[in-house]
């Protein structure tokens, strides 16, 4: 039979707070008495359960953060046409900066934060947009040190695209249809720029796989996740045949990308300046 | 304490965050190299799910490390994650190639013993209140000091945890212990 301060010693032992001389001496004693033995393999298992118990509750908890997914590793031909597109988009968006006062410029929210991306991240260019997009690319081979690296090298990106944000102006995109004609970015026509918010929202809280993600349609906007009714709002910024979505919910503004159907992760908008800009916009209309 | 977003976040503050186990910083580090992580596994013939699992599975053995104060950090917290992705994900493929090949033989054993008992232990954790899985989860698996989970646990002093820990022990083996000499388990 073991004694109370063998038992004790014991889950010292397991817990692993026994140390040097002490628990040598503690495992002679286990290896002398069969009782201590005995109760050694019930506390050990036990001890196992509840490490395996606390390992699921932690995976759980990690399991309820939204990510964005990771899809493709490679350039597909989609992928470059895309990132043709985004440059595109982004000079002409360039030139109209710099020609045009800040109330003219065309919804193009997505292009300066994309077109910013093919210097350092052109595999990512058909996935969404991440939070943090500096550490999204590591050397996926055997080579530790790389996400480091891609690590290090983030500061200096991140404050590039905060900058390239401010481009956007939604004060200008907020113009009532039929006021000032204001230029497309494609044409040479002239276009004015209006705010919609009367687009369609389903949400869809059974996917599994999506639970903080949306998925733009021609005539909807599908939120997959658990959304609080009457909390969100789509505002619908519209230059010509040009569309630029935000998703307004619990206070946050989130950037949709109206291009294809993919479902996205919704990722908030951090650039106080546009956040400033949206609000303005939300409030004059 | 105000967390900062992406590469803003000081490394240094983080981990010792998580040494202190603040479960926000986890999921700081968590969103911040999910994607370096998965697609990892991804390059190495692993789907996203069986990424994400990896990568939560190393998190976990980060995160018991950190906590019980058995890991010194002499790289970045990316780079040590990242190995114990690349170890684990190295030991799944093992086991695939070992079970496909086990199938081709039909030589499978399993210890339904083991799996039972397991089972019961599980079971039996699962019948306890919250405050006593706490106690017990962060004295086993976080090995935190029992200052730290009067601390955390919002205990009046270290004797309070002391007591807890010792009555919540008490009832879980005597919850297995009554569920093993049901199945025989007991010599």
């Amino acid at each position: 039979m073991a004694s109370e301060r063998d038992l004790e010693l014991l889950d010292d032992y397991i817990s692993n707070r026994l140390g040097g001389a002490e628990k040598t001496a503690f495992e002679e004693r286990l290896q002398q008495n069969p009782d201590l033995k005995a109760e050694y393999t019930i506390q050990q298992q036990i001890a196992a359960g509840i490490r395996q118990a606390r390992a699921a509750e932690l995976k759980q908890m990690l399991n309820s953060i939204p990510v964005p997914p990771v899809s493709g590793t490679g350039l597909s031909a989609a992928k470059i046409a895309g990132l043709a597109i985004v440059a595109l988009l982004g000079l002409t968006l360039i030139y109209y900066v710099t020609r045009q006062t800040p109330e003219a410029i065309p919804a193009k929210t997505e292009q300066p934060v994309s077109s910013s991306a093919p210097e350092t991240q052109p595999a990512e260019q058909n996935t969404p947009p991440l939070q943090e997009p500096e550490t999204a690319e590591p050397a996926a081979e055997d080579e530790p040190s790389k996400p480091a690296e891609s690590e290090a090298s983030a500061p200096a990106r991140e404050p590039d695209a905060q900058k390239r944000l401010d481009v956007f102006d939604p004060s200008g995109e907020a113009e009532p249809a039929g006021n000032e004609p204001i230029p497309g970015a494609e044409s040479a026509s002239e276009e004015s720029t209006v705010l919609r918010k009367d687009l369609a929202v389903v949400t869809d809280g059974t996917n599994k796989k999506y639970k903080f993600h949306y998925q733009v349609l021609s005539d909807k906007v599908v939120l997959y996740g658990t959304f609080e009714k009457n909390l969100y709002q789509i505002l619908e910024f519209i230059s010509g045949e040009k569309r630029t979505i935000f998703l307004y919910y619990k206070e946050a503004y989130y950037l949709l990308d109206p291009s294809g159907s993919r479902i996205n992760p919704l990722v908030p908008v951090t650039d106080p300046a546009l956040l400033k800009k949206l609000r303005e916009s939300v409030k004059q209309n | 304490m105000v967390y900062r977003q992406g590469s803003n976040m000081n490394e240094k503050e983080l981990f010792e965050q998580i040494c202190k186990g603040d479960e926000k910083a986890l999921e700081v580090i968590y969103k911040k190299y999910y994607r370096m992580m998965t697609k990892m596994v991804i390059s190495n013939s692993g789907t996203e799910d069986e990424g994400r699992d990896i990568y939560q599975e190393a998190l976990v053995v980060f995160w018991q490390k950190a906590t019980s104060g058995n890991l010194v950090l002499t790289s970045k917290i990316s780079t040590y994650i990242y190995s114990i992705c690349q170890n684990l994900w190295r030991k799944e493929l093992e086991r695939k190639k070992r079970l496909s090949s086990e199938e081709k033989d039909s030589a499978v054993t399993v210890d339904h013993d083991a799996r039972e008992r397991e089972k019961i232990i599980l079971q039996c954790i699962e019948q306890l209140g919250d405050t006593c899985k706490k106690v017990l989860m962060y004295y086993y698996f976080e090995e935190m000091s029992m200052q730290d989970i009067a601390e955390k646990l919002g205990f009046a002093n270290t004797d309070t945890a002391k007591t807890k820990k010792y009555k919540c022990k008490k009832k879980l083996d005597d919850l297995v212990k009554a569920h093993y000499s049901e199945q025989d388990f007991l010599d």
